[in-house]
């Protein structure tokens, strides 16, 4: 009930997104900022279906592929923490995918999420360590300085004639010359020492082979110690030595969460590693992220992966994301290798490796009881089989002129991986175990892609085409020549005869069995092919473009021109109804579309215009009762005047879906009451979102105090076209307004502050009392120590009232501190007030954070 | 009054001297190999071999010949530059404050900065073909007078203006720009092998190292001379700084053979 509550609150703030009774709800996070993480929350209600698996699909904006995890929770609120390497100041686009048992899905962004998913803006971080590392005192006593070790960085491997111990004191002018004092390995260094007001520098003759360490201490002039810099080196003889020793830099993180939401606690602890190795020629890389959230009953949440690339060859093994083939796979984890051979004018791609892994699941705990005496029928649920897939892809030219590849890729379940029998309950003669989850499948994926580019890249062409085989069962195997027999429907003899109306085919004058052909393609009753291919009606003939119009297959076309100031880009999209690769799975389907847009700079990039066009139209193969198509309209606008002025954003969107019918049907039924039952069902659908934005931005300096302005303004509705709808008929139109103003500090001493407010009104046609809520966050963060020790507070207050009536009221802080320059302590806590006055319940939620990060 | 005229006019040369010469020193050489050699601004020639550890002023230039390899570090915020071989380009800097807005113009030649995120001033490269603004990234920047220049980005942004075309594009880690002096700008993924590598991990380069470890070491005076340009004799160079009760610091440069 609670989380029914947290649902309704989320989906009155923005979005929902609902498909045949599963509802998705999802709120984008706000203020995310870049390196740090952010966390992905979204709630499921599915009254009918069970939910097989929500995963959240993230990627730098502007990349192509995405990296795919999976969302984990409880009471059907899920969530997952993006980790602040993945955020940079790009912004994150991510989409959010819930698969039920059925196969059917709901996704956010709900229209053709893999292709325009949802984009997070990332503002520079707030806690933004300027100059990473640059003070790396190691003791406790002395005036902190602001000195610069310039050379040998640390741990630096330098040649023994190359050494060169230098301090910039440009950022400490009250430094006594006269008090320099330099030691290396506890010795101070007699002469052959330079100070000037901003560099103090050293070069010490006949310095040994082997690690040393150097400390350089000094006074101001009122002779107060400052703080020594100490840090250590590595000397070899040569500089040739030096070059070829083996280079290697990572990190490991640790992090441990604690948190209480609405009385439900949850504790997760995880440890991520990071570490690159390089030599020459050779970059080789590992990756390890271990969490307490593993669970061998849902797909893998452990990240291994380890690999080395060089010029003509990369290999990857472990949890990769390759960035094979457009339709086949792209961005989906796969637990297995990737190689990567690169001789320019041919190349060839290679991924192995599992898709899913296999889940038990669990059969139901109450049989059901067969009529005529059939015994008991148990249930199972719940279950993946493991997925394996193979992929070869050849290709030809670099891409900077031109490429050309060609690209198989396979993918099977392992029926034998999911066993029928469970929790001691077996198959007899008495009881049957019938598999009522996902079917195993099979599935193959030809592709095809080529690029050309011309004048420098000012004009890029891009094709791919595609076509897919699939069997949506094969949990029975390849159906065999000896099958064929009494395979065709009214054909049950077994007389060696295929029968169909008058025509008889001999088994044994059939040349090929299609059990022979199970390691590629396991061949029964359930495979979808392409075809037919419909020849062109009027002539008869079977060309490209009937072969492309085959409910199997899939095509994509795009060119962009980068000329006269314009950056236009024209798309052509075509997905089969009846295409499908189990290692895309999320592609949507069924619609073919084009796109137009344009970014058009002006007035020497002082202005920016961005138009985007975009059209799709479904039901391709008319198996659909309507055809839907919708459209969406884009159009932003953006200033840059220049340094001292400000920056505005104007930016407004419409999307329409209309479909073909035009009469509302009834039906008539009996109810087990036998009383007769009307349904009046509307299938026409003509609804149109708006959304527009503005935005203005202005830096400012008071008083010595550097001030970033903000102003932001939305409004969004939901209209439905159709004015003669029966009264039994939902549709919840909403309209709804934000507007915020922020204003974040950075003061003369090292404190930054920010400031914001936030106020929001919903209203539905659901409810007659629009929901409006306040928000007001301040937050400050001080360097006690610039770069070594900090700490930040901050509050929040929410006031809600209309629908939902609730006060919240939090309290937060936390800081970091490094140790020893490689050790840094994150620690965060939050305090929550909640008042709920609609339910009458009074929550009090926390949540503690506390992290370690070791780098070298 | 003669004599008034002549300390009038003695005076005026000096402080004109001073303020003629009154560069800001920005940059410290931390490695030099081969043939690499600086002049300052309004010298002729490239006559002094730059050498580990010298300070180097704004408006300074730095040449590396065929075998020629350095690494200049900024003093405000440890901001580097590797110069690689067959390079040229003058170091400029203006002390705003505790930062210096640093220009490198550079004519010909590859190099790799590793900018640290500027505070508040600025990081410009300029070449014949373009104008790259840096905010804190690490990038090969390949620059020919012909041809073009191209920026392999390894991470963070550059964005750089074609100087005939105006037109600006912004380079990406993992990113290759291409600016061409017919006005054409263009970005694409860095094919693997294509951009440069460093010298302090190719191995390659002579070790050719310059230390003697002979500079003064009577704060405020530098000496820096070295070898000399083939067939020429050598020239060394003193700075002497003065600095005022502001903390002003004006630097009289002499040279002598």
């Amino acid at each position: 009930m609670k989380y029914k509550y947290f649902g309704i609150v989320l989906f009155l703030l923005l979005f929902i997104y609902t498909v045949n009774g599963q509802t998705l709800y999802h709120s984008p996070p706000k203020n995310v900022y870049a390196n740090s993480s952010v966390t992905i929350e979204a709630v499921i209600e599915s009254a009918m279906k069970e939910l097989n698996s929500i995963r959240v699909l993230f990627r730098e904006a502007g990349q192509d592929s995405y990296i795919e995890e999976e969302m984990y929770g409880e009471n059907n609120i899920y969530s997952f923490t993006i980790a602040g390497e993945n955020i940079t100041e790009n912004g994150i686009e991510y989409l959010i995918i819930a698969e039920f048992k059925d196969n059917s899905f709901v996704a956010f962004p709900k229209v053709d999420p893999y292709n325009v998913p949802m984009f997070l803006p990332a503002k520079k971080g707030f806690s933004g360590i300027g100059l990473e590392n640059l003070n790396q005192q190691s003791s406790n006593y002395g005036i902190n300085a602001e000195a610069i070790i310039l050379s040998p960085e640390k741990d630096e491997i330098v040649a023994a004639e190359e050494v060169l111990i230098a301090v910039s004191l440009f950022n400490t002018p009250d430094v006594d010359l006269n008090s320099v004092i330099i030691k290396i390995d506890g010795r101070k260094l007699a002469g052959g020492i330079e100070v000037t007001s901003d560099l103090i520098t050293s070069r010490p003759q006949n310095i040994s082979s082997g690690r040393h360490t150097v400390s350089v201490s000094f006074k101001n002039s009122k002779g107060e110690e400052y703080t020594p810099l100490i840090w250590n080196f590595n000397v070899v003889r040569t500089i040739a030595e030096a070059q070829s020793l083996f280079k290697i830099r990572g990190n490991v993180t640790t992090n441990s969460n604690s948190e209480k939401v609405r009385g439900i606690t949850r504790n997760i602890q995880y440890l991520r590693a990071n570490t690159q190795l390089s030599y020459s020629w050779l970059d080789v890389h590992a990756k390890a992220f271990l969490s307490t959230m593993e669970d061998p009953q849902k797909q893998p949440r452990n990240r291994l992966q380890a690999g080395f690339s060089t010029t003509y060859f990369d290999l990857n093994v472990g949890d990769i994301n390759p960035n094979f083939s457009e339709f086949g796979l792209k961005g989906k984890r796969v637990r297995g290798i990737e190689a990567d051979l690169k001789l320019r004018y041919f190349n060839v791609h290679f991924v192995s490796g599992e898709l899913n892994r296999s889940v038990n699941g669990y059969i139901s705990e109450s049989p059901d009881t067969l009529a005529d005496g059939g015994g008991l029928a148990y249930k199972r649920n719940g279950y993946t089989y493991k997925r394996d897939m193979i992929g070869i892809r050849p290709y030809f030219g670099s891409g900077k002129y031109f490429q050309f590849g060609l690209s198989v890729l396979k993918a099977r379940d392992d029926t034998s991986s999911v066993k029928k029998e469970l929790s001691g309950i077996l198959q007899g003669n008495d009881i049957s175990i019938n598999m009522d989850g996902v079917k195993p499948q099979d599935n193959i994926v030809i592709g095809s892609d080529m690029t050309i580019a011309l004048d420098n890249k000012k004009i890029v062409w891009k094709n791919d085409v595609a076509v897919s085989i699939l069997n949506t069962d094969i949990s029975e195997g390849a159906i065999s020549l000896n099958d064929l027999d009494t395979f065709l429907p009214g054909d049950t003899l077994q007389d060696g005869l295929i029968t169909f109306g008058d025509t008889e085919i001999k088994i044994n004058q059939i040349p090929v069995d299609p059990s022979d052909f199970s390691d590629f393609l396991i061949i029964n009753e359930n495979l979808i092919t392409h075809l037919p291919i419909l020849p062109d009606s009027a002539t008869g003939k079977i060309g490209v473009k009937e072969v492309l119009n085959m409910p199997g297959s899939a095509f994509k076309s795009e060119a962009k021109f980068n000329y006269f100031n314009n950056y236009l880009t024209i798309r052509y999209n075509r997905i089969g109804s009846k295409f499908k690769s189990l290692g895309n799975p999320y592609r949507q389907d069924d619609y073919q579309g084009f796109r137009i847009s344009d970014r058009i700079r002006m007035f020497k990039n002082r202005l920016f215009l961005t138009l985007n066009y975009d059209q799709k139209r479904d039901n391709l193969s008319g198996l659909k009762t309507t055809t839907t198509i919708s459209s969406a309209f884009n159009a932003g606008l953006t200033l840059r005047p220049g340094v001292g002025l400000p920056t505005i954003s104007f930016n407004t969107m419409q999307f329409s879906r209309d479909n073909d019918a035009e009469d509302i049907d009834t039906t008539f039924s009996v109810s087990q009451d036998n009383e007769q039952v009307m349904r009046i069902i509307d299938s026409r659908r003509s609804d149109m979102t708006i959304r527009q934005s503005f935005n203005i931005t202005h830096r400012i300096e008071i008083a010595g105090i550097s001030n970033s302005l903000s102003l932001n303004y939305s409004i969004s509705s939901l209209s439905d076209g159709i004015d003669d709808r029966p009264e039994s008929h939902s549709f919840i139109a909403t309209n709804s307004s934000m507007v915020g103003f922020g204003i974040n500090s950075n003061f003369n001493f090292p404190l930054t502050t920010m400031f914001r407010v936030t106020s929001n009104i919903n209203e539905s046609s659901a409810s007659d009392n629009p929901y409006k809520y306040i928000s007001v966050k301040f937050q400050g963060k001080y360097d006690i120590i610039p770069n070594k020790l900090n700490i930040l507070g901050g509050l929040q207050n929410t006031n809600a009232s209309g629908a939902l009536d609730y006060s919240k009221n939090g309290l937060f802080c936390g800081g970091y501190f490094n140790i020893f320059e490689n050790h840094q302590i994150n620690a965060r806590i939050n305090f929550t007030l909640i008042n709920d006055k609609s339910q009458g319940e009074k929550y009090k939620d926390y949540f503690v954070n506390v992290s370690y990060r070791y780098t070298f | 009054m003669n004599r008034l005229r002549k300390i009038f006019i003695l005076m005026f040369v000096l402080i004109f001297s001073i303020t003629l010469f009154s560069k800001d020193k920005v940059a410290l050489s931390i490695k030099s190999r081969g043939d690499t050699r600086v002049k300052g601004g309004d010298e002729e020639k490239y006559k002094n071999k730059l050498k580990v550890g010298a300070s180097l002023y704004s408006e300074d230039k730095i040449k590396t010949y065929k075998d020629g390899y350095a690494v200049i570090i900024f003093l405000d915020d440890k901001s580097q530059l590797k110069i690689r071989e067959d390079s040229e380009m003058e170091i400029a800097g203006k002390i705003k404050g505790n930062v210096i807005s640093k220009q490198i113009t550079m004519d010909f030649g590859t190099l790799k900065a590793n900018v640290n995120p500027q505070k508040k001033g600025e990081f410009i490269i300029a070449t014949p073909t373009s104008v790259a603004s840096v905010k804190g990234t690490g990038f090969w920047m390949v620059v020919d007078p012909l041809t073009g220049d191209s920026i392999f980005c390894e991470e963070g942004e550059v964005e750089v203006v074609n100087n005939e075309s105006g037109e600006v594009i912004v380079v990406s880690g993992d990113q290759t720009g291409t600016s061409t002096p017919d006005g054409n700008v263009g970005v694409e993924d860095t094919e693997e092998g294509s951009a440069p590598t460093d010298e302090e991990d190719d191995g390659v380069g002579d070790g050719d190292s310059d230390g003697n470890g002979e500079e003064d070491t009577d704060g405020g005076t530098e000496e820096s001379g070295g070898d000399s340009e083939p067939g020429e004799e050598e020239t060394s160079t003193i700075r002497i700084e003065f600095q005022n009760n502001d903390g002003e610091i004006k630097t009289l440069r002499i040279e002598y053979k």
